[in-house]
């Protein structure tokens, strides 16, 4: 089978089904890298953690999340976080992570020497990032 | 792709409609467009400089990369995977399958590598894809022409017949294609600003001979493949020289400003130009010669 397309261009069936995927492929990519080129503010990395002890694993450990909020990526991040127990800061630990794409969510997990003792805190005490 | 819409015969010495292939032999130009693009360009789907650069660049950047690349594809087309007589729809149908068929190599491989999935942001994801299939595509459009031998010896002109005259789109579009080829595995790396940084005004100097020496040689003295049989005149030389050396400069300026290695100092950037214009001449000269198919 071999479609015609005006005078010289001719196709057979898989070179149409190639060159059809290829040209929506290839529009739907432009277009949506146009569209986010129009949309986007270009607003600063926002990243926003969560932090939350995990009973179910063994030593003192808490599971972090970092979302990337804003419309660029982080990169070379550094989290500092401190346990405070009782009011008092004791430990605290670094993660760092190379890169936080937008709208993209990293995990991360410290796990701390001491005991678990009731009314802990984990506190977010520095976050540093650079714009790439 | 390529030069697929040529009437033929093939190995075996049977004929084929004028205009059209059938599936099965487009199906095994397809195949040796994707190793080729492959050959080219499996390093970089390996490198994680490009999976960064792919949600590290702003959208239109990565605009601006899927269209150079449509152009330069036209050209490669154009110039030095087809006829002469191949109109420009056929080109830009063998550009559209080119680059279809990178964006599903690309993704492929990185899907298999792990390196996307669908749980990431979509502007990631799209980001690696575009930043991996544009070298890809330009792999699978050199890799078409260049890794069939029975098509190609027929209804192509040599240098023999252009040899002496002054195309300058031509040799262009295929210095920068040979340039963008052979240096983008190195271009994304911090290697390039390091060295830069640490190279005193001496070896700058001496780069950018070693880069002319290099592609004076391949052009002219070394019988390279697609290199003509006699010396051209000096003025051609000296033109063949200067298109390729500019080129390889400006394509090196391309690719340090869209893996975002511009720096704010002119001289570092001139410094990091001349760096990366090593493999970035060889492959203007020497990928010339070689992806002009002859």
């Amino acid at each position: 089978m071999s479609i015609k397309f005006g005078n010289k261009v001719h196709f057979n069936w898989l070179q149409l089904t190639v060159f059809s995927l290829g040209a929506i492929l290839s529009l739907s990519m432009i277009g949506y890298l146009a569209y986010q080129s129009f949309k986007l503010d270009g607003i600063p990395p926002k990243l926003e953690v969560v932090s939350r002890y995990r009973a179910d694993l063994p030593d003192y450990t808490w599971r972090l999340t970092v979302t990337n909020r804003g419309e660029e990526t982080a990169t070379n991040a550094n989290l500092k976080f401190t346990l405070y127990q009782k009011g008092k800061a004791t430990e605290s630990g670094t993660v760092s992570i190379s890169y936080v794409p937008i709208q993209s969510e990293q995990v991360g997990w410290i796990i701390f020497d001491r005991e678990r003792q009731k009314g802990d805190s984990l506190v977010l005490s520095s976050i540093t990032y650079l714009q790439p | 792709m390529g030069e697929k819409s040529h009437s033929s015969s093939d190995n075996n010495g049977q004929s084929h409609s004028a205009d059209v292939k059938s599936a099965t032999e487009t199906l095994k130009e397809y195949g040796r467009g994707i190793v080729g693009g492959l050959m080219f360009s499996l390093p970089l789907l390996y490198t994680m400089e490009m999976w960064w650069r792919g949600f590290t660049a702003p959208p239109e950047y990565l605009l601006i990369i899927v269209v150079v690349t449509y152009v330069l594809l036209l050209g490669y087309n154009r110039y030095g995977g087809m006829r002469k007589d191949s109109s420009w729809w056929e080109v830009a149908k063998d550009s559209f399958e080119e680059l279809g068929l990178g964006i599903i190599v690309s993704f492929l491989v990185l899907w298999l590598l792990n390196r996307i999935n669908f749980q990431m942001p979509h502007n990631e994801m799209i980001g690696k894809l575009v930043v991996e299939s544009m070298i890809v595509a330009i792999g699978i459009s050199v890799g078409t022409a260049q890794l069939g031998q029975s098509e190609k010896e027929q209804g192509k002109e040599g240098p023999e017949e252009k040899g002496g005259t002054f195309d300058v789109l031509h040799d262009v579009t295929l210095s920068a294609c040979g340039a963008i080829l052979f240096a983008s595995s190195v271009a994304p790396t911090m290697e390039i600003k390091m060295l830069a940084v640490g190279s005193g005004k001496l070896n700058i100097l001496l780069m950018i001979l070693i880069s002319l020496a290099l592609s004076a040689v391949i052009l002219f003295f070394s019988n390279f493949k697609g290199a003509r049989d006699q010396r051209p005149p000096i003025p051609k030389m000296i033109y063949d020289l200067v298109v390729s050396y500019s080129v390889a400069l400006l394509a090196s300026l391309g690719m340090l400003w869209f893996f975002g290695r511009i720096e704010n100092s002119i001289l570092l950037t001139a410094s990091e130009m001349v760096v990366l214009g090593i493999p970035a001449s060889i492959g203007s000269s020497a990928g010339r010669l070689l992806i002009d198919g002859q």
